[in-house]
């Protein structure tokens, strides 16, 4: 899928640079990044290179929480974020962080999603509206009445999505939001973003460390090490020995389709199946 | 002491004050050096058994003995000596001023003296000497769980449990961990190992494989037959290894077990050469 030749960027960063306060070396550099309406991205990079700092740019809370220094530009749905505030930047970011403890203020998951909502100043039918889609989305109507402190890890990461997609916002970044939950749950929860990709067309920018799971999702791959290392297809990322470079997981099924010399990489197992069964037919 | 089990855990029942019950009936001997990884989804009740090795969680009902020590008349300190046990969370485990003095700790209450030289020795296999003298609170989450080992394996317990010990740490960390585990197993201790992290735990040199499943233990066996088993994966929500998945899928299992992608290039390569034309005509 392409994406950039009839649509808008929906984010655009330009030489951006940012400091946390008292610190002398930035936590990212110069950065420069199109993203498009609709597309859904996964950025990769070693712990510690600024991919939370990407983040929290984008709904604003750099600068506007952390303080500290940013320069060059940000624009997030044509806003400047340096002019802008965290409220009304997070009516279009919809932020998920990897640890939904940090976000969950709520008694139950009924309050926890009308939270925002209520925030937002929307009509009490719309918040029972919204509260009703997005349980029946993520197909967790069962825990709508169940106190917060009961739900297991998974759970809460549900909801905590479910609060933020009630909010219905343009763009979903999501923080390393799998890398609590046992893989089972992940793969769950993968799935189920793609299923609100597809029905919803948000755009998805999800920040992870497991792309045997998140790679054969996404249109985009970025590897990200305080800037942008590169930026294109999967596929054509996983050829180059970058991965391995920058100390990041690369499938077993593509590391070893790399390994025997096969070109059009699998992004996951069901793909491995047919290329190496392509494979061993021409040997 | 008549057996020679190091570690014995016999009907072992675990009920929490809110009355739910983790654990049912779980029977586990270690009897050698072994390097063990004990996996299931979140909740099935890995934690709470393994904060019974070290006596942080006494039996409901049964019985565990460390070296025919009963945990629940043994203190933590003792059964410390030769139980290490390196939580999930970093953060619940530190108390000193900096990193030299937090991996001291326990050096200096086990053995009586510290070996900086030792200290500086350990920091600097697990690549964060730099931190020596910062305080861990000031460390990344994968740096911080590298301090949180590091204090165990300072002191050099016969027995090693490590909690999720993945969980943040990018691949070129994970690989760097691994290394660790496989040289201490070398040298005669028993590495316990509960993670999700199924495609690191395909790589690591196990000798065996524990399945937990809603507090009951569902497999005790070797991990090749664990991870060529699909149907007792999924039905305690877990996933297989890509390359045992992709085998299976190829129905090439009853010839070969790879259970990650150097194995099975090494099978590859071995047909490449030999076995090239029955594999032609399955196809």
């Amino acid at each position: 899928m392409t994406y950039e030749n009839n649509e808008d960027p929906i984010i655009k960063l330009e030489n951006l640079t940012y400091f946390y306060p008292n610190t002398e070396t930035p936590a990212i550099e110069n950065v420069n990044l199109t993203i498009y309406k609709g597309e859904f991205i996964v950025i990769a990079g070693p712990s510690g290179g600024g991919k939370s700092t990407l983040c929290r740019v984008l709904n604003g809370i750099i600068p506007h929480f952390y303080g500290g220094e940013l320069k060059g530009k940000a624009f997030v749905n044509g806003v400047d974020v340096k002019n802008s505030t965290i409220s009304e930047l997070s009516r279009y970011v919809g932020l998920v962080f990897q640890n939904p403890v940090n976000q969950i203020v709520n008694l139950t998951v009924e309050e926890e999603i009308a939270f925002g909502l209520e925030n937002m100043m929307f009509q009490p039918e719309v918040i029972e509206e919204r509260i009703s889609w997005v349980l029946e989305v993520l197909n967790i109507e069962h825990l709508r009445n169940r106190p917060t402190y009961a739900l297991s890890g998974g759970e809460l990461q549900k909801v905590a999505l479910a609060s933020i997609l009630a909010l219905k916002p343009e763009i979903l970044v999501l923080d390393e939001t799998t890398a609590n939950m046992d893989p089972y749950s992940a793969r769950e929860f993968l799935e189920l973003l793609k299923k609100i990709w597809n029905e919803t067309g948000v755009t998805v920018i999800l920040v992870e460390h497991r792309l045997s799971e998140a790679l054969q999702h996404a249109n985009r791959l970025i590897l990200f090490n305080r800037t942008v290392v590169a930026d294109g297809i999967p596929r054509e990322i996983l050829k180059s020995d970058l991965l391995e470079d920058m100390g990041i997981e690369v499938p077993p099924v593509a590391r070893l389709s790399k390994k025997i010399g096969v070109d059009n990489l699998p992004l996951n197992v069901e793909e491995a199946v047919e290329v190496l069964k392509e494979w061993l037919i021409m040997k | 002491m008549a057996n020679h089990e190091i570690i014995k855990v016999e009907n072992l029942w675990y009920t929490y004050l809110n009355g739910y019950t983790a654990l049912k009936g779980i029977n586990i001997e270690i009897n050698s050096k072994e390097f063990i990884a004990v996996v299931g989804a979140n909740g099935s009740g890995k934690t709470t058994l393994i904060k019974h090795f070290n006596g942080l969680l006494k039996p409901t009902k049964g019985r565990v003995t460390v070296y025919g020590m009963d945990t629940r008349t043994t203190s933590v300190a003792e059964l410390s000596r030769y139980v290490g046990v390196v939580f999930q969370n970093p953060l619940n485990q530190f108390f000193e001023e900096t990193v030299e003095d937090e991996v001291a700790f326990a050096l200096k209450n086990f053995k009586g003296n510290v070996d900086s030289e030792e200290i500086a020795r350990i920091l600097r296999e697990l690549g964060i000497e730099h931190l020596r003298r910062k305080s861990p609170f000031e460390a990344s989450l994968g740096e911080q769980k590298r301090i949180t080992l590091a204090s165990v394996l300072v002191y050099e317990p016969d027995f090693i449990v490590l909690d999720e010990p993945t969980v943040g740490l990018d691949y070129k960390s994970k690989m760097r961990l691994l290394k660790i585990l496989t040289e201490l197993y070398g040298r005669g201790k028993i590495i316990l190992v509960v993670s999700h992290d199924i495609e690191f735990l395909a790589k690591a040199p196990l000798t065996r494989i524990i399945i937990l499943n809603n507090g009951n233990l569902v497999f005790d066996g070797f991990p090749r037959e664990a991870f060529y088993n699909l149907p007792l994966l999924y039905s305690s929500r877990l996933v297989p290894p890509q390359i045992p998945d992709l085998i299976i899928r190829l129905n090439l299992e009853k010839h070969f077990k790879p259970l990650n992608d150097e194995e099975a290039y090494e099978i590859v390569k071995s047909l490449v050469k030999e076995a090239l034309v029955d594999v032609r005509k399955r196809y």
